[in-house]
């Protein structure tokens, strides 16, 4: 299953003339590999070594960068997202997990799972910068578009923190369901959505009023949550389904069987369909945000997780 | 660092409630099958019962509550010193399908060196209908929740250990059921 370089070419070309031309970079934990999907026509790219169990993946748009965790080997790699290639390590941490970056593409963030901090990276300079303790095992992060606000689900103390990074201080910590994984934000940053891997529900967070103001059940372990037209999509692990619900009255909506344990979630950038990332299965799916079918398939190496936003937006 | 690990003790002291669920950052997975000449359907009947894990011979006894019913649970006694146990629980069941999936509930991680873990078998037929495949795959976390494990809680220990029953188990049950024909 090694990517055939004639393929990568034709990938890369066919991107080039597409209107979109995103690109997937999936963390495949048990490979200890990035697999690379062209999202138009769902193919596999790429697959880049990358040791230490990589997990969590993050993307500088602009900068076409994809920053990923490897929790076991306590680091941080960079890829160079159009040439699919490692160009730099950083060490952080003792069990670097969630990541994410501001639009501006600096700094990066890294959840460290066993530390209970987050940490502040300088990928420039390629250097920690800065580190704040949150609560137990945190695990997904999410940032605002402006970067001025940082949010960490802390799984083991049901709770998010939200983080001033001027300052690298928790300015306020939001009890939730049981056992927050994955965290997203609203377009307009407003709200929040954790994963609540313990209560099988989604709590959904004002973050002005600095409360929950709503829970959606879903199914058996969700992970992560995404958003696209209008709906929002819930990985859920052990029931092998994405739950879907109304972002405006929290209704549910329907359940989308997909692999097996699935987990990382995004949507395209046209906001037309989501990309389901699934652990047990080795597959990346698309479904269509509206019809909420499956519309294609494609395999990712062994073991894939991103966890993360991994959608690179080819400009 | 010396306050650091002493913030860590009290805080795992405090918190042993939540620490059931704790567990390391990257999750592993084995995937074992058997090639078994019989119908399918009659390797299905073996193991169709969730109450009846008496086809895994590592199982001395079971004691079952829900039958195949979502949320029924089986609680373990093997044959080993001290009479270790697992509490399992269903968490899906497609007859139609020939598969369930179950998730360990409890387990000293000494006795099973796993954490979350949650295992699917299925049973499909064969081509030409005569024989069947019987798949048992799994994800799971190392037994150690921290980083740095000791040897005896490592991913290859975790592995190891899964793969060592699902191996023995098909093979035991491959054995009975065509030494049975």
């Amino acid at each position: 299953m090694a990517p055939r370089p004639a393929l990568i070419v034709a990938a890369l070309l066919f991107a080039g003339h597409a209107e979109a031309g995103d690109f997937a970079f999936v963390p495949a934990q048990v490979a200890n590999r990035v697999s690379v999907i062209a999202l138009d026509s769902m193919s596999r790219v790429a697959d880049i070594p990358v040791a230490g169990k990589p997990a969590g993946v993050a993307i500088a748009q602009q900068a076409g960068r994809a920053y990923v965790t490897s929790p076991e080997g306590k680091f941080v790699t960079i890829l160079d997202t159009a040439t699919q290639a490692v160009v730099g390590r950083i060490t952080v941490g003792s069990g670097p997990l969630g990541i994410a970056v501001p639009p501006s593409g600096a700094p990066v963030y890294v959840a460290d799972w066993y530390e209970h901090r987050v940490y502040a990276i300088d990928p420039v300079r390629r250097a920690v910068i800065g580190s704040v303790a949150v609560g137990h095992s945190p695990s997904g992060l999410a940032i605002t578009a402006d970067g001025h606000r940082l949010l960490s689900a802390d799984r083991d103390d049901d709770q998010i923190s939200v983080i001033d990074t001027d300052s690298m201080t928790v300015r306020a910590v939001i009890k939730v369901g049981t056992r927050p994984f994955g965290i997203t934000l609203s377009a307009d940053g407003r709200r929040a959505y954790t994963a609540n891997v313990g209560s099988n529900d989604v709590s959904v967070i004002d973050l002005g009023a600095q409360s929950v103001i709503g829970t959606v059940k879903v199914g058996d372990r969700p992970y992560a949550v995404a958003f696209a037209s209008g709906r929002g999509f819930v990985t859920n692990q052990y029931a092998g389904t994405v739950s879907v619900f109304d972002e405006k009255t929290l209704a549910a909506l329907s359940t989308v069987t997909v692999g097996d344990y699935p987990e990382g979630i995004e949507a395209a950038a046209d906001n037309r369909s989501v990309y389901v990332v699934n652990w047990e299965s080795n597959t990346l799916l698309r479904i269509d945000a509206n019809t909420l079918k499956v519309t294609a398939r494609a395999e990712t190496a062994d073991g894939p997780r991103g966890f993360g936003k991994f959608v690179w937006h080819r400009p | 660092m010396l306050k650091r690990f002493s913030h860590v003790s009290v805080a795992v002291i405090s918190l042993l409630p939540a620490l059931a669920m704790a567990h390391g950052p990257s999750r592993l997975k084995v995937s074992e099958s058997v090639d078994i000449a019989i119908p399918a359907d009659k390797v299905w009947a073996r193991i169709s019962a969730f109450a009846d894990a008496s086809w895994i011979p590592v199982v001395a006894k079971s004691e079952a509550t829900g039958g195949n019913e979502p949320g029924a649970t089986r609680h373990l006694i093997l044959k080993a010193d001290g009479s270790p146990t697992i509490d399992e629980e269903l968490v899906s069941y497609d007859a139609a399908a020939m598969s369930y999936k179950y998730k360990i509930k409890l387990v000293d991680p000494k006795v099973f060196p796993v954490n979350n873990y949650a295992s699917t078998i299925t049973v499909s037929a064969s081509e030409d209908g005569k024989g069947s495949k019987v798949e048992w795959h799994a994800g799971f976390y190392r037994g150690y929740p921290n980083n740095d494990p000791p040897p005896e809680l490592n991913d290859d220990a975790s592995e190891a250990a899964v793969t060592k029953l699902y191996q023995d188990s098909l093979q035991a049950l491959k054995k009975s059921l065509e030494g049975g024909h």
